[in-house]
């Protein structure tokens, strides 16, 4: 039987639950949300004993259904002060699925110290982690397989969790138990730090499996979304995503203007080949050893866009160089080499932050003078200080917008205090619409107007025009919001906007594990449940209208080489949501 | 004549001489198009997903300025992540 389980830090006590009937049908985002929308107070500190972090995997995660490796993380976000779900792919998310866990929910605080939970079949423990604290995430997992065996999946926090800053993300293993998987955005890594929760072990041997109501229905969906993903032109074996990476976008958004350099003062970068997932592609098949591309992030993936970098005698460096790093850690920093890139991301990793806001917090940060575009050691430097917890990495670890106001920058790219991702929106409209309207802080992943307007996937857009745009990504939204609670990995939408029955597979699938009847209309309307849910939560934390809006500079300075400030209205704005 | 330069990315860069940075400088009639660039390198314009003239999306009859740059892409998606 699915069920919730719920551990009080406060009182180190471990409760069981049977779901409620208005949970049964929710998983990953839907139920995440649901629940803080349910029992944390809006107004409620952060990082105080009233939040909690309720881990959810996805509705089919945990069974052969392709690519669905995902777990949604939920909070109140000491980032935005709003509500947060940041999800990432892992074999963790499986292990829960098949032990049945719908719902993992940490509430209280411990009075001291740091805990480990112990999660198997036999129930949940809680053991002191006094010789994991001040620990980096790359020795937890370490020392987690060790103690517990390489079948046992880690979660946990690193330096910068246990010192609760802002910018802190909660780590999980990769298929080859490395530190790499990440609920990055929103500082949940300082939540969970605040609960004195050092990390979590999953152990699924024994475990049920996830119930499949309609197994007829499940396979015929699997089988339609499987040949959907084998078949496009990007998520198939051998596509762009498997050949070259998520990192393959830093070209096409260079030449399309819209790929922010320097903390977002221009929009090409000259240097942009030196960092792509081309180049990333050809040094990973040069250098050999043991860097690849098409790595999976779990077990069951088609993608496998992710990827291991080598060091120049072919070592192992990191995994994984994608997109958002690559940019946040390169073109926004001026920095185009791909080693110094790889160790800023290596450091993350380890100290256990968000690469994105570490990259645009030190884009802020470089504005400022703390350091000059393009210096790459300074940059290792300044993470080294945020990992160390010094006066000046204490700063930069709570992100972007508080490094801006510390330093009198007003170029500081933010919405609802979230930093933004690597695209431009006065170049590529409606990802700005997306930015300021999302329940999130800026994110690009919640309605990803990228697709038609860069990719001509999903129709094709004038990126430069705002027509029609807040109709785009409102619609993006809703979809995004049903998609991140199925535990399916959001390229899926790659293949399943361009081919019909794929999105009728998927539907299906999820259909056949709840045993309903859903169809399309179905996943719509569980994704306008999922954005009315959150959108509330955040009125009741104290949230207007003047918080869904974009930073005045996009809107005073022009950015080359369209030259063009942010020109959608407001009132186009506010029509999102329909207010 | 006029001159362009022509910057071919990813799978179509097999179509190149030398594929390791996909950059050319070519020489052009004048009123050349995007059709004519294609062409010229041996790039099957069904293998080409989109081009940008100038950072903005072109079609293959657009014509080319003198001193243009070309940015000639396959399908290509990603940084979801």
């Amino acid at each position: 039987m699915a069920k919730f389980l719920r551990v009080n830090m406060s009182d180190g006590t471990v409760t069981q639950e049977s779901p409620c009937e208005q949970y049964k049908h929710l998983g990953g985002r839907a139920l995440t949300s649901r629940i803080v929308a349910d029992e944390v107070a809006p107004t409620c500190h952060p990082l105080g004993p009233s939040n909690k972090v309720v881990l959810a995997p996805g509705l089919v995660t945990g069974t052969h259904a392709p690519s669905s490796g995902r777990i949604s993380v939920g909070a109140k976000s000491p980032l935005t002060g709003g509500i947060k779900e940041s999800n990432a792919g892992t074999p963790f998310s499986q292990q829960m699925g098949r032990m049945q866990i719908k719902a993992l929910i940490i509430e209280g605080q411990a009075e001291e110290g740091f805990w480990l939970l112990v999660l198997d079949e036999s129930g949940l423990r809680l053991q002191q982690a006094d010789d994991l604290a001040g620990m980096g995430m790359s020795d937890v997992v370490d020392t987690l397989t060790e103690r517990f065996g390489e079948h046992a999946g880690v979660m946990g926090i690193g330096p910068a969790g246990e010192m609760k800053m802002s910018m802190a993300g909660i780590c999980f293993n990769d298929n080859e138990n490395r530190a790499s998987r990440y609920s990055g955005r929103g500082g949940l890594g300082a939540v969970l730090g605040a609960k004195g929760v050092k990390a979590l072990v999953i152990d699924d041997t024994d475990a049920p499996g996830v119930e499949i109501k309609d197994q007829e229905m499940f396979r015929q969906g699997t089988r339609k979304l499987s040949d959907a993903l084998r078949e496009h032109e990007v998520t198939r074996p051998g596509g762009t995503l498997n050949s070259y990476g998520t990192a393959a976008l830093i070209n096409v958004l260079s030449e399309a203007g819209g790929l922010p350099v320097c903390n977002f003062s221009g929009g090409t970068y000259e240097e942009a080949d030196d960092i792509s997932g081309e180049t990333i592609a050809r040094m990973i098949e040069e250098r050999g050893g043991e860097g690849m591309t098409g790595h999976s992030c779990h077990p069951g993936c088609i993608i496998q866009c992710s990827n291991v970098w080598p060091k120049e005698d072919g070592s192992e460096h990191v995994s994984v160089i994608e997109y958002e790093s690559d940019w946040a850690l390169g073109a926004n920093l001026g920095i185009s080499d791909l080693d110094a890139i790889a160790e800023m991301i290596r450091l993350c990793n380890d100290i256990g932050v968000d690469t994105i806001e570490t990259g645009v917090t030190l884009g802020v940060a470089m504005e400022a003078g703390v350091a000059e575009f393009g210096d790459a050691d300074r940059a290792i430097e300044l993470i080294k200080e945020i990992g160390e917890g010094t006066p000046l990495g204490r700063i930069l670890g709570q992100g972007a917008e508080v490094t801006g106001r510390v330093f009198g920058v007003t170029r500081v790219p933010t919405v609802k205090g979230q930093g933004m991702p690597a695209y431009e929106p006065r170049a590529v409209k409606g990802i700005g619409i997306t930015y300021a309207t999302t329940p999130m802080g800026a994110d690009h992943t919640a309605g990803y107007t990228i697709g038609p307007e860069i990719l001509a996937v999903g129709g094709e857009e004038d990126p430069l025009s705002p027509e029609g745009k807040a109709e785009i990504s409102r619609d993006l939204q809703v979809a995004t919001a049903f998609l991140d609670s199925t535990g399916y990995c959001l390229f899926t939408a790659f293949a399943i906007l361009d081919i019909d029955s794929g999105f009728e597979g998927m539907v299906e699938s999820v259909a056949g594990v709840l045993g309903t009847d859903w169809t399309a209309d179905d996943a719509t309307s569980l994704g306008e449940d999922v954005l009315d849910w959150e959108r509330e939560f955040n009125r009741q934390a104290g949230f207007t209208r003047a918080d869904d809006r974009l930073p005045e500079f996009m809107k005073l300075e022009k950015l080359p080489p369209h030259n063009q400030v942010y020109d959608v209205t407001d009132e186009e704005l506010d029509r999102v949501h329909g207010e | 004549m006029i001159e362009a330069e022509v910057r071919v990315y990813a799978t179509l860069r097999q179509y190149l001489d030398q594929h390791d940075r996909g950059v050319l400088h070519m020489e052009l009639a004048e009123g050349s198009t995007v059709a004519d660039v294609l062409q010229r390198i041996g790039i099957p314009s069904d293998e080409v997903k989109q081009v940008f003239v100038d950072n903005r999306r072109a079609g293959l009859d657009v014509q080319l300025d003198d001193g243009a740059r070309v940015s000639i892409f396959p399908p290509i998606a990603g940084g979801l992540g």
